[in-house]
């Protein structure tokens, strides 16, 4: 997760590529929306998956259908997460999980799915898959608040201690990367010799036993 | 009658992947299904979203199984986005690794599946015969699992004529041994009374729930993704296999026939196969999004992609397989007897570390 992912990219134009027949369709209202996805049902159209994607303030879902005939349908309709989105398990058992996703991974309400199946418990509220997502917060909810003053100082030591490392292991850490940073200033001093040294003396011992 | 909730998961003998399935049961018999997943959640779709070359590394190891058509859809994907040309050969070579994946994941849910009903002969017999699978993909792709072999453009290594001839020679020693294999297997009454009427899905049921892959053609449905004609499938003339009956024994069937069509796949490739340049470097960014999909050992898979006009990607959406079958087990399990529930899950091959990825 690095800092490049969190920037918001930049506006352009996206252009839909399609395959010969492949149709995207995107209705104005809540109202076309249900009539088109009860007449993908009456053709005998299996839905494929459903697509979320973070544009700020409203999330655009795409619902993939396939038509039977090797060639896909898509219908795109954006919706406000503050608002209760429908739900099409009645015609389509399979929505069940799709939705769910979409409503614990982003933060889509939609009705009569909790919205519990993919994620642990304590994430409750937390939506990874939204832009403004961050890791941090994350950390301070499921760990607690000794992880919330670590992360204000974020400092290396304190990461590593994260990790699951003893207080031993961090005193090794701390050797080697104070040794680094001496090798780094200084150039060529005696220490760091001295510590090259002895694996090339068990090399040597090796080779005697050999 | 008393009614007993008990769980079935996350640990469990047959389950190479944690689900909790929590079951109801009346005495002996299922009457309420349900099932919690969360336990391989690695956030690779909000990985992804990265330069697309890196992305690629991401999404093929959503399944340790089957890589190859992961990172397939995902540069079929990204080809379709951005407008990328593939030399003829590539397509060609990408089908031989698509292929030999599928035989190798087919004998090696036979094995698991046989192991589960207590078959451990043919378990045994069944992975010898994946491991020259195997072997046959790290010579051609330099990896066994995960093997880094598609990419955007092409492909990253060429096949000579010895290497070829080689593989031939051990694909016509597998279908051999295979079909020895499934002779003795399918003439075994105590396997056959194992699966045979069990688990029987009709196909309404399964034209309901949108079942995929084998498990939709065991229902004698004629449908896979091969025939949307991605890479070098529109050059070879197939038909796909089908098997009546929707039980357990017909999905496994569909596989036993589908690891010897894949057989005859790789060796029509071959044939047709001419000397060219194998990849077409790439460089820019993808302005575009395209929706693609595939049909994995498991089934149909699909892949979302959006570019941004920049190098990193704003959305890629990744829906495996069993996410599409996993629902349908939980009308399917109704009045089913406890005893038959492992087979019963195992004959769908569930993978749970694509499905959540």
């Amino acid at each position: 997760m690095t800092v490049e992912q969190a920037v918001p990219p930049k506006p352009k134009e996206i252009v839909t590529k399609t395959a010969p027949g492949e149709v995207y369709d995107s209705p104005k209202d809540i109202e076309e929306f249900k009539e088109m996805a009860k007449a993908t049902y009456k053709k005998g159209w299996r839905l494929m998956c459903i697509t979320a994607i973070d544009k700020g303030e409203k999330i655009e879902l795409i619902y993939h259908f396939d038509t039977q005939k090797f060639v896909l349908y898509h219908i795109r309709y954006s919706v406000d997460p503050a608002v209760e989105h429908v739900s099409l398990v009645e015609y389509y058992p399979a929505a069940y999980l799709f939705e769910n996703e979409v409503c614990e991974l982003m933060g889509v309400k939609i009705k009569d799915i909790k919205g519990k199946i993919f994620l642990s418990q304590d994430m409750d509220g937390m939506h990874p898959l939204k832009k403004s997502f961050k890791i941090e917060e994350m950390l301070v909810k499921l760990q607690g608040p000794r992880v919330e003053q670590k992360i204000r100082k974020a400092t290396k030591e304190d990461l590593v201690g994260m990790a699951g490392k003893t207080e031993d292991d961090l005193k090794e850490d701390e050797a080697c990367e104070s040794d680094e940073e001496e090798v780094a200033a200084k150039g060529k001093t005696e220490k760091p010799k001295e510590k090259k040294t002895p694996p090339k003396k068990d090399e040597d011992e090796k080779d005697g036993d050999a | 009658m008393v009614r007993t909730v008990v769980p079935f998961g996350p640990q469990h003998p047959i389950l190479a992947e944690p689900i909790r399935y929590l079951l109801e049961l009346e005495e002996e018999t299922v009457v309420g299904v349900d099932f919690q997943l969360g336990w391989m959640h690695r956030g690779i779709e909000k990985n992804s979203e990265q330069d697309y070359n890196r992305a690629l590394f991401a999404c093929e190891r959503v399944c340790g199984i089957c890589s190859g058509v992961h990172s397939a859809t995902y540069t079929g994907c990204l080809e379709k986005a951005g407008d990328i040309p593939v030399p003829d050969r590539a397509r060609y070579l990408r089908t031989i690794l698509l292929e030999l994946e599928r035989i190798h994941s087919h004998l090696l849910w036979i094995g698991i599946a046989a192991d589960a009903v207590g078959f451990q002969n043919l378990f045994m017999l069944t992975w010898r015969e994946r491991e020259h699978v195997v072997d046959l993909m790290e010579a051609m792709t330099g990896n066994r699992v995960n093997h880094s072999y598609i990419t955007p453009g092409g492909v990253r290594a060429d096949v000579d004529a010895k290497m070829a001839k080689h593989a031939l020679e051990v694909l016509g020693a597998v279908e051999a041994s295979a079909k020895y294999v499934a002779d003795q297997a399918s003439h075994d009454m105590t396997l056959i009374n194992r699966v045979k009427g069990v688990g029987t899905m009709d196909k309404a049921l399964c034209q309901r729930y949108g079942v995929v892959g084998p498990n939709m053609r065991g229902c004698g449905i004629k449908q896979d993704c091969r025939c949307d004609g991605y890479e070098a499938y529109k050059w070879l003339d197939f038909e796909p296999v089908t098997y009546e009956g929707g039980d357990n024994l017909s999905r496994v069937m569909v596989r036993v026939l589908e690891t010897f069509q894949s057989v005859e796949l790789i060796k029509k490739c071959f044939k047709q196969i001419e000397p060219g340049p194998f990849y077409e470097e790439f460089k820019g960014t993808i302005n575009g999004e395209a929706a693609y999909r595939c049909e994995a050992p498991r089934g149909e898979l699909f892949y979302f992609i959006r570019g941004n006009g920049t190098k990193n990607l704003e959305r890629v959406k990744i829906r495996a397989p069993t996410m599409s079958n996993l629902m349908v087990t939980k009308e399917l399990l109704l009045g089913e007897e406890y005893a038959n529930l492992p087979v019963t899950i195992l004959s769908f091959d569930p993978c749970f570390s694509c499905t959540e990825r």
